[in-house]
C-alpha cells in the first residue's frame, strides 16, 4: 500500500488523474501516495466517483432472489442425463469410420479454438463426466419433480460421448447435407449465427452443447458457454 | 449461524437439495444484478441470469473451489451477459428503449443518487459507457469484487483491471456531467426546451 505503484501507460493527463481517483476510491493507495501535482484535480475526481460507486451499489441491492428462475434452473441443470446411459462413440465407430474422419477433418478444416488459461480453467478443467450421477444431479432431480417438470424433457435422450476432434468431424459429417434438429431453448447463447442442435453430447469429457450453422459448427462447454472445438466449413 | 457458501457447495454436491436452493437463493439478486448492469435491459438480462443459473447448477459437482464460489458463479454470470450481448446485437431493437445521452435527466449538484429518477439517469449513463468499461466498473461497484477477483472473472491482468475501472467511472463521471451542462443551459434558455 506504501509503495508507490507505477501508473499504467495512459493517452492523456486526464486518464492519469482518473486512473489515481480510482484506485483513491478502492483504497489501493492512499491519498499522500498521489503525485502532489495532480491532488487537486485527484481528490475532485474521487469524489465523483465515489459517489458513482455508492449510486451503483444502491442499484445492485434492490432486487429480491426469484423463485421461478431459481426452480428452473434447478430443473434444467438436472436434465443432462445420466453418465450410465451414455453412449461412447468410440464404441460405435469402427477402425474404418476413424480412417474416414481423418479425411474428413483434413477436407473440411478444423479449426480447434484454443481455450485461454486465464478465463475459463477452474471452471471446467476438472469436469468429471458423471456430473448427473452425483448426489447434486440426484438433488437437482428430486427437486425438480416439486418445482416443475417439463413433459417434453422426460424421455431424456441418450448423451452421446464424442471423444476428441476426429470423432468429431465423424459424427457430424452427414449434416452437411441432411441438418440435425435444433433445439427450442439451447443452454447457450447462439454464436456466430449458429443453432443449438438438439442433441446431448459428452466433448471431451465435459457435457457441451453443439451449434451448427451453414458456415460450420462450434462445440460449447455446456458448464460456462465457452467454444471448446470448432469446425469451419 | 448462516453456513459458509463452500459448506453449502459441499452439501448440494453431497445431494442436499436445501443447500442447493440456499446457495442458489443467496446469489441470484446479485448476479441478476450484474447481467442487469451490463445489458442495460431488464429482459435481456433475466435470459442470463437464468441462463448463469443453470450453468452453475449443471457445473457445481466440478466446482473445486480453487477461486471463492461467487467470483466463480460471476465468471459464469459475466459470461452469460456477454454472450447476451454479442447475441443482441445480431437481433433488431424491437421495444427496446435507445439510449442516448439527452435521454438522462438532471442529477443536479449532490451527486446522490437518491430518488428513482437519479438512479435512473445512473443506470441510463452506465448503458453509454463501453462495454469493457462498463462489465469491470459493473463487477467492483456492483458485485463488489476486489481487483484480484475481477481479473479472475474477466481473464485479464490485475493492470487492465485498474486501467479498465478507472476508464469506466471517467466515461460515467463525464456522461453525467456533461448532461447537467445541458440540462442546467437548457434552464437558464427556456427557448431551447423542447
Amino acid at each position: 500500500m506504501n509503495d508507490r505503484p507505477e501508473p499504467e501507460p495512459t493517452e492523456d493527463s486526464v486518464h492519469v488523474v482518473d486512473w489515481w481517483a480510482s484506485r483513491v476510491v478502492d483504497r489501493e493507495v492512499e491519498f499522500a501516495d498521489v503525485p502532489a501535482e495532480l491532488r487537486a484535480a485527484v481528490h475532485q475526481r474521487a469524489s465523483d466517483f465515489d459517489a458513482l460507486r455508492i449510486g451503483l451499489a444502491s442499484l445492485g441491492a434492490s432486487s429480491d432472489s426469484n423463485d421461478l428462475m431459481i426452480a428452473r434452473a434447478v430443473r434444467e441443470g438436472s436434465t443432462t442425463g445420466s453418465s450410465s446411459r451414455t453412449a461412447n462413440l468410440r464404441r460405435i465407430m469402427g477402425p474404418l469410420g476413424l480412417a474416414a474422419a481423418l479425411v474428413a477433418v483434413v477436407s473440411i478444416g478444423i479449426n480447434v479454438v484454443g481455450r485461454d488459461s486465464n478465463t475459463g480453467d477452474d471452471v471446467v478443467a476438472t469436469a468429471e463426466m458423471s456430473a448427473m450421477s452425483s448426489p447434486l444431479a440426484k438433488s437437482a432431480e428430486s427437486m425438480a419433480v416439486d418445482a416443475a417438470p417439463a413433459p417434453a424433457e422426460a424421455g431424456a435422450s441418450v448423451p452421446i460421448d464424442i471423444a476428441d476432434m476426429v470423432e468429431l468431424a465423424e459424427f457430424t459429417d452427414g449434416w452437411w447435407t441432411n441438418p440435425p434438429n435444433m433445439k427450442a431453448e439451447p443452454v447457450c447463447p447462439a454464436v456466430d449465427e449458429m443453432q443449438a442442435v438438439d442433441l446431448e453430447i459428452v466433448f471431451a469429457g465435459q457435457p457441451a452443447e453443439i451449434h451448427f450453422g451453414s458456415g460450420g459448427l462450434k462445440v460449447l462447454s455446456i458448464a460456462d458457454c465457452m467454444v471448446m472445438a470448432g469446425i469451419t466449413r | 449461524m448462516n453456513p459458509s457458501d463452500i459448506e453449502l457447495v459441499e452439501q448440494a454436491k453431497a445431494g442436499d437439495s436445501r443447500a442447493l436452493d440456499e446457495l442458489l437463493r443467496r446469489h441470484q439478486p446479485r448476479l441478476r444484478a450484474v447481467c442487469r448492469r451490463i445489458l442495460s435491459n431488464d429482459a435481456d438480462a433475466d435470459d442470463a441470469a437464468q441462463n448463469a443459473l443453470i450453468a452453475i447448477v449443471r457445473a457445481l459437482p466440478t466446482f473445486d473451489a480453487r477461486a471463492a464460489f461467487g467470483t466463480w458463479a460471476y465468471r459464469i454470470a459475466t459470461n452469460a451477459a456477454l454472450d447476451e450481448t454479442r447475441r443482441r446485437r445480431r437481433r433488431p431493437l424491437i421495444g427496446r428503449e435507445e439510449l442516448d445521452a439527452s435521454s438522462i435527466v438532471d442529477l443536479g449538484s449532490s451527486r446522490v443518487f437518491s430518488s428513482v429518477h437519479e438512479r435512473d439517469a445512473l443506470d441510463k449513463a452506465l448503458a453509454l459507457v463501453p462495454e469493457d468499461f462498463r462489465v469491470a466498473v459493473v463487477l467492483r461497484d456492483v458485485a463488489d469484487l476486489d481487483y484480484d477477483e475481477i481479473a479472475q472473472v474477466l481473464g485479464v491482468p490485475i493492470g487492465t483491471v485498474r486501467s479498465r475501472i478507472a476508464r469506466g467511472r471517467g466515461h460515467l463521471a463525464d456522461i453525467l456531467r456533461n448532461q447537467s451542462r445541458v440540462d442546467e443551459r437548457q434552464s437558464l434558455d427556456p427557448g431551447t426546451r423542447p
